[in-house]
Parts: C-alpha cells; structure tokens; sequence
C-alpha cells in the first residue's frame, strides 16, 4: 500500500517520521527537519552574524549531520558564520582513530577546516594509557571531564566565538533522568539550556536539543552522509546505561515522551534557599571549575602522582590533599601552571 | 562520539553495596537481639527496633510538615491494599497513646473508600465483596467509612454524587455507562491510568468539600511516589512534581497529605506483617499486562529493579524532588493564586510557552510534518523579535491552525487543538488520547470559549493596565 506524505506535496512517503508519526515524503521530511533546526537556531539566537563557530565533531552521527545541516543552514539563511570543525583525540585504538578518518572525509566533503587535538598534547596521556592506571571501571569519568576542557582549549587556540556539539533530545532528555536519579540539581538545572555559558568559558550551543536521535539517523541515511557507528571500546558508564534504556523504552511506548521529558526539565524550578555549588575558575589552569581547582587538575595530578583514583569518589577529600600539599610547598603551584 | 557527555562522576548512589550475609546478625540498634529484618541491605534491625524505628518515621513525616492541628477533621483514602492499610493502623496506634509523652495524635479521622469497579470490569459481587471487607475492616478499627463509586467523579456537583456511610450497594446510575464510554474511547493506558488519577483527585476533593473535611491522607508508599515521579516527567509534569510527589499538595480546596511517603514497599511489607494487617488484592489498570503497559508502569518497573541494586535510588530521587519548587499561583491562600491560568483538570498552573520552549518545539513539529513547506509560513522570513506583536505573528505561523484563528488569538470556533488556554502540558498530553473528550466532567469547549474571550479582551486594553 502507498502511503501519501501527510505535508499534502502529492509525494509518496517514504518514511515514518519518529517524532510525530506522520507519513512523510524525503524533500518534506528535509525541509521539516532542517526547519525545526532553523528555528531552535534562530528563536534563541544561538549565534550572531560574524562568529567563528567551532563544531565539536567526533565522527559520529549527530556530529556529521550538525557539520552538514550548520553548513548548510549558514548558505540558506545567511548566518555569517565561520564554520570550524573540531576534534578531540582521546588516544584510544580501533575506537578514535578510526572515527578520525570519518571526520578527515567529512573535512574534504565540506570544505571546513578540521583541527585536531589529541589528549596526549594537552594532558601528557592518551586513554588507553590511563585505562592501563585505573583499568576500566572509572575511566569515563576521565574521558569525560578531560573532552569538555578540551574542546574548550581547541576552540580559544581556534579563536572561536562559541562551541556547537551534536547534543541531541534524547541525550538531554537521558541526562535529565540521569541528573534526577543522582540527585545532582545544579546540573539539572542547567541540562536542558540550549546555551550554556558561565564566566571566562565559551559558550556551548545545542541545535539539536529538540531533534531526536532516530531522526538524525533517517537525515543521515537518506542523505547518504558517512559517519563512524562504533561503541567505544571501553565499557560505557553503566548508571548512565540504565537512563539510557529508560528513554527508549518511554519513546517506544509514546513518541512524543522524549520531548515530554525535556519539557518536564525546563519546567523544573529549584526552591529558594537550596544552596547550589558557585561556578568559578581554576586556580591552577583558569578554566571554568566549581571548585578552587578544577576536576581535570585534580584528576591529572592523580595521574601524575601514580595514584590515579585518588579523586574517583571522594573529591573534596583528594582536594584538600592536593590544596594542603600546595600550600606547604607553594613552588608547586606555579610549577603546576607550567605544565598548560 | 562517546555518549558520556558530562563529567559522569561515580556518587554513592551509583555503586552497588557489596553482597553481605547477615543471617545471625543482631539488631544494630538495640544491639542485643537477633535481627529480624534487613534494611536497605545493610541494617538490621529487630521486631521492637523497626517498630519504634517506623513508628517514629511515620509521625516525624507528619510533624515536621507541621501540616496537623489538633481536632483536624482528616479523611483517610483507603484502598484496601497494605500501604494504606499500615497508614490507618499507625494513626490508631496515636490515637490510642497515652497522652504522658506527647506520643497522642489527637485528630478526628473517618474512612474513605472509592470504589474503581466500574473501570476494571469487576463483576457486582467482586463490588460488594471487596466493600464488605473495608466495612468489615472500618469496624473492627472503630472508625467511620465513606464510600462512594467512581463513576460519580463525572457528575457535575456534589449533588448528583451517591455517597454512603457504614454500608454500600452498587447502584446503576447514568454514570457508570459514561465512565465505561469514556474509558473505552482512551487509546493508551498511559492516558487511562492519568486521567483515572484526576478523576479520583476530583471526587474526593468533591466528598472532603461536601464533608467539611480540609484534609485527606492518601497513602502511596516511597516506591510508587518514586516511580510516580518518573512518570510524572515522561509525561511532561515537571512543573507539578512538588505537588504530585512532596508531602503536602494543596492545588485544590482540600489538601492531599501522604504521610507513608517515607516507606518503601519492603518496609511496608514489614509493617504490614507485624501489625498484622489485612489487604484486599486489588487489581489495577494495567494487572497482567507486563511492564511496558503504560509508562507508569513502567518506571515503577524502573525504580523497583533499579532500587534493588542501588538501594539508595528511591531516597535520593525524593532528595531531589523535596528541593523543588511547587510551582507558583495554585496555592490558594498565595496571593500569586490565578483561577484562570489553572489547568482545569488537574488545577495545576498551567505554564507558559516561550518562543524556544519544547512545548512549542512540539507543536511546530506537529504543524510542519502536517502542512508541509506550503502551509507553513516561515518564522525566520520574518527579523527575530522580543515584542509582544512580533512573537504573535511568529506564534500564528507556529500555531496549530495557522491561516484561520492563532491559538493566541482565536475566539468562538476553538478546537481541541487550542486546549493550551484550559488545560496544562500534561493533561494535554493525556487529552490527545482520549477521543470523547465530552464525556469529560467539565465543560472543556464552554471554558475555552470563555477564557480565550478574556484573554482576547485583556490584550486589546493590555497598554492602559497598570
């Protein structure tokens, strides 16, 4: 049976689209698709006229499809946007360098300057170096805290204006979940913006915080885009898992649930009163921390110390060790300063 | 890309508790006897030591709300289940306390009862048999019951609602076959279970109302309220999770208590057991029908398996959700309370829609995938704005009926698509499913003629208010 696109273009429709349900046509899923983009882009002012905007690009499907949609938007409506590609090297075989290739076909494809920055250069360790220190049970937490400062050195030595990262619904809606199961409120607060920007950092902008990550696949697929579709190798963060699964499971039962879910977050208002950590700056390499100094300090003086669990768990504890130790030997700080 | 986006920091929460045994451990309280029971899969605790330990969780929930004065009239939900069963017993417990230690609770509660019957397509003898056990059971407690069926949640007023006292018979009314249409023309049983929740928040509101009580103790245990909150979430209630979950919801005239918000199910089983309580078991919407029957069900699923691994799970989503706000202007003794900006279903206040909002995200994606290129006028052809005139001329191309009446601007001719101005978020999530929204107790069509008149009238004389 031929189904009709239920935009009324008179097309056949090739596909369901996961969001709604409706039966589209691929030009009107497109337009839709990139519309809805457009107007999260456009009605929060995500970027002004003239910027350098750096696209955190991994190799990844959201990453590709926001590369090729930023490009292509930034033609059609006139941003004015310099457009940057940027990518992290964790150091971790058969996983990033393989998606590396991707994004290096994607550069050639796009015409966009891609830059590369390795943890290696930037911490002194690739990944699988500190997988062999801490095995692979908290590594992620590694990954993670050392790719957000990353990509925040790359864009300033890139002189870019503001970040893009391919964060998709589904992802905001899990880290909503996420954040309400730990309990963590500053960060449930500040997960569904779709631009985040704190004193002395760059702003990070989401334009796909209400784009659903089966509809990037379909855009992906039907645009015959190529990107690198590979699980990390090391063991993904398990509590994360279980948020994860909860969101696809609320998606199958009811559709519209992952855009439900966001909605719930942005309407979440914390009560007066509720003391919520203060962001401010690292002493010891300036970037944006909620503590005096910041996660990847601690964590990379862990590593440099040959105790790499020392701030897995218990932060403030490794904290008031590294902050009592500086303190006895204030040469240290500024050797420590050094080393960035 | 990695999916861990965010510093993923393992907390207490997320590491399981080592595997101990505990089989001839003594109580850690008393430290004397042999434990009975094991909590949180670390505390054990004897018979006497989780009674006084329970007990005074129980009547700590309560007093630090400071939400009881003495001689309060309180109606007590009685469902017939253990939860509820253990709430009534631990009142009985107060009233009876000698008055020496301040132990007395000193309130004057009788028994509610409603019956849901008529949606679960019980037979009239189940009726009458599951009643006779809760007369059976208000009598040996020496307490009065109220019961009153369902079905007259739809009636319009007090009035038209049959309510009984000490005794009940199952009476056909013009009610029950609306109540089954109504049901039966609900597509998702996420939306059954939903708008079962508002039915049953509006009878009783309706009963305490008509009974002169203020206040009403339902009792939902910590692991239903948990995954209650999930829920409430997956169904975009975010808004309401302060009311729906925290101790106290005021949103209509009576207030809603819970006092076994504390309990999880295992300590409720303990509970139950030592105080020797009776239960009816009563089957719900989606019995039998697997965890992935409505979202309710499932993210109970969710925080039952979940809480099992990490038995901190249930404790921190309620520390989470205690530091949220209730939201603002449907507290009726604030001075922020709005009647005409609440949700007509669940009283809620209903929240506003901003340019970049997931509700209006929403509604574009719905208007775009339905109109196409050609009946979307494009909001970007147009310099972004901030005034109030520009963003109606964006709203009338994001709007639902584009061309014909924006749903900031329409008058008489509204349609279920513009139910934004009666109804909340979440109820119009659940009203998209529901098919005969007639049949619904309150005049949606007549309100929404009404209030979207009123706001018409206050935009054209908005500039001369001050």
């Amino acid at each position: 049976m031929v189904v009709q696109c239920s935009a009324g273009c008179g097309c056949n429709a090739v596909l369901k689209r996961p969001k709604t349900n409706d039966a589209l046509c691929k030009t009107c899923f497109y337009w839709a698709f990139e519309t809805e983009v457009h107007h999260t882009i456009m009605s929060t002012k995500m970027f002004q006229s003239g910027q350098v905007v750096a696209i955190g690009a991994s190799g990844g499907k959201d990453s590709t499809v926001l590369a090729y949609i930023l490009k292509h938007l930034n033609e059609k409506y006139n941003y004015g946007l310099k457009l940057v590609l940027l990518s992290i090297d964790e150091g971790i075989t058969g996983y990033r360098d393989d998606s590396l290739e991707s994004v290096k076909r994607n550069q050639e494809e796009y015409n966009l300057p891609l830059t590369v920055l390795s943890y290696k250069d930037l911490y002194g360790w690739t990944m699988d170096d500190i997988v062999k220190q801490v095995g692979r049970k908290n590594n992620c937490t590694f990954c993670g805290v050392f790719r957000r400062q990353a990509l925040e050195r790359g864009a300033i030595l890139l002189n870019c204006d503001v970040i893009a990262t391919g964060h998709n619904a589904d992802d905001v809606a899990e880290t909503i979940l996420m954040n309400l199961l730990r309990g963590d409120i500053a960060r449930l607060q500040r997960c569904t913006s779709h631009i985040t920007s704190s004193e002395g950092s760059l702003p990070r902008a989401k334009p796909f915080k209400y784009a659903y990550e089966k509809e990037i696949v379909l855009y992906a697929y039907f645009k015959k885009l190529d990107y690198f579709a590979t699980e990390c190798v090391y063991a993904p963060d398990a509590y994360r898992g279980h948020a994860r699964a909860l969101v696809k499971d609320l998606e199958a039962l009811r559709s519209t649930s992952i855009i439900d879910i966001i909605h719930a977050g942005e309407q979440l208002a914390i009560k007066d009163g509720v003391k919520l950590p203060k962001q401010g700056v690292c002493s010891a390499c300036g970037f944006v921390s909620s503590n005096v100094i910041c996660k990847a300090c601690v964590l990379l003086e862990g590593l440099n110390r040959g105790r790499p669990k020392l701030a897995i768990g218990k932060s403030n504890k490794a904290l008031a060790e590294i902050l009592a130790d500086r303190l006895a030997n204030t040469a240290s700080l500024s050797s420590v300063q050094d080393q960035f | 890309m990695c999916s861990i986006n965010e510093e993923n920091l393992p907390v207490d929460t997320m590491v399981a508790t080592p595997k101990l045994l505990f089989k001839d451990a003594v109580c850690r309280r008393c430290r004397i006897l042999k434990a009975q029971v094991l909590l949180r899969k670390t505390d054990p605790y004897c018979r006497d030591c989780f009674m006084k330990y329970a007990v005074h969780k129980f009547r700590s929930t309560i007093g630090k709300a400071r939400a009881l004065q003495h001689n309060d009239r309180v109606l007590l939900a009685y469902s017939g289940g253990l939860s509820s069963g253990s709430m009534i017993h631990l009142i009985k417990q107060g009233l009876e306390a000698s008055d020496s230690n301040k132990m007395k609770l000193i309130i004057k509660p009788s028994l509610l009862y409603i019956d849901e019957g008529e949606i679960l397509n019980l037979s009239k003898e189940d009726r009458k048999a599951n009643a006779d056990f809760v007369l059976e059971y208000a009598k040996r407690n020496c307490l009065d019951v109220y019961m009153c069926s369902l079905e007259f949640s739809l009636a319009a007023d007090i009035s038209g609602v049959k309510l009984q006292m000490n005794s009940y018979e199952v009476e056909p009314s013009i009610y029950a076959s609306q109540l089954e249409r109504l049901f039966g023309s609900v597509k998702s049983l996420t939306a059954k279970e939903d708008l079962l929740q508002r039915l049953k928040q509006r009878l009783i509101t309706l009963l305490a109302t008509h009974l002169n009580y203020s206040k009403v103790f339902l009792g939902p245990s910590a692991t239903r309220l948990a995954g209650q909150l999930l829920s409430a979430v997956g169904q975009g209630r975010g808004a309401q999770i302060a009311q729906e979950i925290g101790f106290a919801d005021s949103r209509t005239g009576v207030v809603f208590l819970r006092p076994m918000r504390e309990f999880v199910d295992k300590e409720v089983a303990y509970l139950a057991h030592f105080l020797e309580v009776d239960s009816l078991s009563l089957p719900t919407l989606s019995s039998k029908l697997g965890p992935t029957a409505s979202i309710g069900r499932l993210t109970e699923e969710f925080v039952v398996t979940l809480q099992a691994n990490f038995p901190a799970t249930i404790s921190t989503l309620f520390r989470t959700s205690d530091k949220l706000k209730p939201n603002v202007g449907v507290d009726r003794s604030s001075s922020e309370f709005k009647d005409d900006s609440r949700c007509l279903l669940c009283l809620s206040a209903i929240e506003q829609s901003p340019l970049c909002s997931a509700s209006t995200a929403r509604s574009i994606s719905q208007t775009i995938s339905r109109s196409g290129p050609s009946g979307f006028k494009d909001v970007e052809s147009e310099p972004q704005s901030t005034n109030v005139q520009q963003q109606l001329k964006a709203c009338d191309a994001n709007c639902s009926n584009p061309g014909k009446q924006c749903c900031k601007t329409m008058d008489v001719g509204a349609n279920e698509k513009d139910w934004g101005v009666v109804l909340c978020y979440g109820c119009r999530v659940t009203m998209e499913d529901v098919k005969t929204p007639e049949l619904v107790p309150i005049n949606l069509q007549e309100e929404l003629r009404l209030r979207s008149r009123r706001q018409m009238m206050r935009q054209s004389v908005e500039q001369f208010l001050l």
